[in-house]
């Protein structure tokens, strides 16, 4: 993998959000789930420049989903492609070896 | 769905700003579901909005910094004009700007109250520094001006400095001191009748040294200087001053070489001079050469030289003093008679010229310097409350990744484009002013060179330095202001209270304004309260309904005093005749009108002091009924009369000052003086005393004076006639110069006056300054005045909500006006401490100019406090007024 392919903090949640909420995965509820783990509200802004992002990288795809009963236009669904699991894996492997031997200090932290 | 719908407006202008296609579409379709979600009212309108606008920035942001980061070539082609980076801030800067004018046009309120506040103080600021500038800060227009000194004899035992010379020590200066390469001087206020297309004309010309001009290093705009030994050539030569070249030879290029009568002499014009100050002589209208030599010495003559030195180079102006103080000494020893207690005073050229009224004009310059620094808070805070209004919008870009210095440089773009406005249209106001000062300043400075005060090259320069200064100063500190509130407060505080620090900064701002003010106020009210006391001053003269006009004899038929008595004599006689007259009578020179004649004198029967401790007195020669035609009381002894001719006893009329000083305590009459001006062996006989008379202008003490009969003494050529009219005196000036001219039609008759135009000048300079300060003080409580206003109003805008709540559960309306009322008069208070303390402080700077009031009269500092509680209380109405006012169900709703 490339050294380009690493993710940043915000990145991750993203992905590690849209993978939570599974085939419920529409912009609104992301957010929401971003929001209700991280502790903070998203800028609407970032949010969607992210996602563009991840999905130029080949990360995310989404497909169009007929708002059916709702009435708003179409929506975007999201997933993670496996290019973007096999990043979120090389991430947290890099971390994990990183954190190796310092588990005592993040107790003590 | 189209009422309870997301606004339309806003979601067809956000799907325009997003990404096309089904990206852009589902953002706002998510943004769409989460409005439906929200509780119907009118807050998830705004809330929509708020968010649509949010997303709205982000994406126009985006798409700027993709354009620019498409352009990596062209920003390398052009790399030579110089860095990328330079043309980046270039281009930054300009984006700025636009968006500063933009933001200006949008809202006019804005524009006019801040350009027009700006314009007001850059304008009056650029007026009077434009008369600082030309009168005080430009060189003399001359070759090394810094080199060119000013002599002047002085006796300080007897109070006396600056006092011309004689030409006899200034020849022995030039031969005993090194520093001095060049010494020339020059004679004044010579009166000469001239000719000039048949017309009779009295003019003041002036004897200079033959090379003058040279030391000075002065061009001439035609011909040449006079040559050296033009006195004793025929025909003599003269050279016109600029000023009398065009006004009477209208500017006429062929006038050298032109021959006119000069005191019945002919006369040939050899040049004009440059326009621009001649030294000293500024007001002669022509120069004749005359060699210092001839012009007496310490034997024969007086002290009448005005004496200008060149030094060598690498002397200085006190190395010169330390070598003249030496002179004078070995003078004193040559001259005990004519010398004793006589020493110099060298003076910078400059710095003489522009003496007395520098102290004004700095005084005045630094008002509008306080007035430009109101003017700047009043823009800054009114810039301030604007600004709170955009925290919102600036949190959002700060949010986006916008640097403090982006920000920062789009809130000062605004800033500079209010203040170039502003400077524009106040270069315009100042353009203006100087016009009007022009022809108010001249007669109150009497200086050198302040016509051509102008809005000009360096004027202009200090316009924008001005400009950019004021920019900074009212303008960084809201963007900084802005910058502090960190986006997430802000962002949370929805748009409500503004952060306290902002408005806790536009209070200091309102009480900077007061305290400003007061400073100027005060110094407003100590000019006006001495200009007060000074035309309260009893002159000794009652100058109302009093003509005067100076008639000249010079020349020919009139070199003989008797001659001159004769005339005068029958001119005082036709006059009477003339209806509407009730006295006339005449004095060499008018009271208060700038110059005079003075000698010493002692007690004819008293032992004799030294020559150097004789007393002076100014001396006067009187013509008819001098003392009832300008209502001068004669306290003791008679006044003259007809007896008082040659051949008669030699009677002179004192006035109280000089015999409080001779004989205090006992009767002056048939006292008996020794007067140092023609004989000092036939002593005058004291036959009167009059009442003191300010000659030397209201704020001078009461001289010595000492009067002659012309009849007797007719020691100048000239009368300025007086005459005591029962009606209008402007009315008879036509009948005057018709009965000069039946007496002799080549006889001028000039500068016709009446006597309280003369008094009135004397206090000209007092009255300006006051008048000047006056109008700058005015403007600034008027401007402290509506910058309280405008940080009350908005107090109360702000407030609605809590006032209205207040209302709603039974608060009376007085409590809130008292509410309002009490947070305006609590910053005034402050402010008036503040200003108090400051100009207590600093009104020291104008006891130079204040005339019997002390730089710390209550009465001014009353005044000032007074003016600006009642300023205040207007300002503070209007809010407190609408604070009670409020609705309280319409505020409860909209809170």
């Amino acid at each position: 993998m490339s050294p380009s392919s690493f993710l940043g903090e915000f990145e991750q949640m993203l992905l590690l959000a849209i993978l939570q909420q599974g085939d419920r995965a529409f912009a609104l509820e992301v957010r929401e789930e971003l929001g209700r783990s991280a502790g903070r509200s998203v800028s609407r802004g970032a949010f969607y420049t992210t996602l563009d992002r991840l999905e130029k990288k080949g990360m995310v795809e989404w497909t169009e989903e007929d708002p059916g009963l709702r009435r708003s236009g179409p929506l975007r669904r999201f997933s993670v492609t496996s290019e973007g699991i096999a990043a979120l894996q090389a991430s947290r492997r890099a971390l994990e070896t990183l954190w190796r031997g310092l588990d005592v200090l993040a107790e003590e932290g | 769905m189209t009422g309870n719908g997301p606004p339309r407006r806003t979601r067809s202008l956000l799907l325009r700003i997003l990404p096309s296609g089904p990206r852009g579409a589902s953002i706002v379709a998510d943004l769409d579901e989460e409005y439906r979600r929200m509780p119907p009212g009118l807050g998830r309108r705004h809330w929509y909005r708020w968010e649509a606008l949010k997303l709205g920035i982000h994406y126009r942001l985006l798409a700027l910094a993709a354009i620019r980061s498409r352009r990596p070539d062209r920003s390398n082609r052009e790399g030579w004009r110089g860095s990328s980076k330079g043309e980046g801030m270039m281009k930054r800067t300009v984006r700025d700007l636009s968006h500063g004018i933009r933001r200006l046009r949008r809202d006019p309120g804005l524009a006019v109250v801040g350009v027009g506040t700006m314009a007001l103080g850059i304008g009056a600021t650029v007026a009077i520094f434009s008369v600082v500038n030309v009168v005080l800060l430009e060189p003399l227009p001359y070759e090394r001006p810094h080199e060119l000194v000013a002599i002047f004899e002085a006796d300080r035992a007897r109070d006396v400095t600056r006092n011309v010379a004689n030409a006899g020590n200034a020849l022995d200066w030039e031969r005993q001191a090194a520093s001095i390469a060049d010494l020339g001087g020059a004679v004044l206020g010579q009166s000469m009748v001239v000719e000039v297309s048949g017309q009779p004309m009295e003019i003041m010309g002036s004897y200079v040294s033959p090379d003058y001009f040279r030391i000075l290093g002065m061009d001439m705009a035609l011909g040449r200087p006079m040559s050296p030994r033009a006195g004793g050539r025929s025909p003599a030569e003269v050279v016109l001053s600029h000023r009398f070249w065009s006004t009477v030879f209208g500017g006429d290029p062929g006038v050298v070489g032109r021959t006119f009568p000069v005191n019945g002499e002919p006369t040939e014009i050899v040049g004009v001079t440059a326009p621009g100050y001649v030294a000293f002589a500024e007001e002669a209208a022509f120069y004749r050469s005359l060699p210092l030599e001839a012009m007496g010495d310490q034997t024969d003559a007086g002290r009448f030289l005005w004496v200008v030195a060149r030094l060598t180079p690498g002397s200085t102006p006190d190395g010169l003093q330390a070598e003249l103080d030496v002179a004078a000494l070995t003078l004193q020893e040559r001259f005990p008679d004519f010398n004793a207690g006589w020493t110099t005073e060298v003076v910078p050229l400059q710095e003489h010229v522009v003496e007395g009224a520098a102290t004004a004009l700095w005084i005045l310059l630094g008002s509008v310097a306080l007035l430009l620094l109101i003017a700047c808070a009043n823009v800054g805070n009114l810039l301030m409350s604007r600004a709170t209004g955009r925290q919102k919008e600036v949190a959002v870009r700060r949010a986006l990744g916008a640097s403090g210095g982006d920000l920062v440089g789009q809130l000062m773009a605004e800033s500079v484009v209010l203040a170039s406005a502003g400077a524009i249209l106040g270069v315009g106001l100042a353009h203006l002013g100087t016009q009007l000062l022009a022809d108010r300043l001249p007669a109150a400075f009497a200086l050198p060179r302040i016509e051509g005060a102008g809005v000009d090259g360096p004027v202009l320069l200090f316009a924008l330095g001005l400009t950019v200064l004021t920019s900074i100063l009212f303008g960084l500190v809201p963007a900084f202001q802005l910058r502090r509130d960190t986006p997430s407060r802000t962002l949370a505080a929805e748009g409500r209270a503004p952060s306290r620090a902002t408005g806790h900064f536009r209070n200091v701002l309102v009480v900077t304004e007061v305290a400003l003010s007061v400073v100027l106020l005060v110094g407003a009210g100590l000019l006006a309260r001495s200009f007060e006391s000074l035309t309260a001053v009893d002159a000794g003269l009652d100058p109302e309904n009093v003509l005067t006009a100076r008639v000249n004899l010079q020349g020919g038929r009139y070199d003989d005093p008797r001659a001159r008595m004769d005339f005068f004599q029958e001119l005082v006689r036709r006059l009477e005749q003339e209806p509407g007259v009730m006295a006339v009578g005449g004095n060499t020179f008018l009271p208060m009108d700038g110059t005079g004649a003075g000698t010493s004198f002692v007690d004819a029967d008293a032992p004799r002091p030294p020559r150097g401790e004789w007393p002076v007195a100014d001396i006067r020669n009187v013509v008819g009924d001098y003392f009832s035609s300008m209502g001068i009381e004669v306290v003791a002894g008679r006044d003259f009369d007809g007896g008082d001719r040659l051949g008669g006893v030699r009677a002179v009329v004192v006035n109280r000052a000089l015999a409080e000083r001779m004989w205090p305590g006992s009767d002056p009459v048939g006292r008996r003086l020794a007067v140092n001006w023609d004989t000092l062996d036939e002593p005058w006989e004291v036959v009167g005393m009059v009442e003191n008379v300010r000659l030397h202008g209201p704020s001078t003490e009461p001289r010595a004076t000492i009067y002659h009969a012309y009849t007797q003494a007719a020691w100048f050529p000239f009368v300025h006639l007086t005459l005591r009219t029962s009606g209008n005196p402007a009315a008879l000036a036509p009948r005057l110069r018709a009965v000069v001219a039946a007496m002799d039609p080549a006889v001028p008759l000039a500068q016709p006056r009446l006597m309280e135009e003369v008094v009135a000048d004397a206090v000209a300079r007092p009255r300006t300054t006051s008048f000047l300060m006056g109008l700058f003080a005015g403007a600034a409580a008027l401007l402290a005045g509506v910058g309280l206003y405008g940080v009350l109003s908005y107090t109360v805008g702000r407030r609605v909500p809590e006032i209205g709540l207040h209302m709603a559960i039974g608060a009376d309306p007085g409590r809130v006006v008292r509410m309002v009322a009490g947070q305006g008069m609590k910053l005034v208070i402050l402010g008036l401490a503040t200003g108090g303390l400051a100009a207590f402080a600093l009104t020291r700077l104008l006891s130079g100019l204040l005339f019997t009031v002390s730089p710390r009269d209550p009465v001014a500092f009353i005044h000032a406090g007074a003016i600006l509680l009642l300023t205040s209380l207007a300002a503070t109405v209007l809010p407190a007024w609408r604070g009670a006012r409020v609705d309280p169900a319409t505020a409860l709703r909209d809170g």
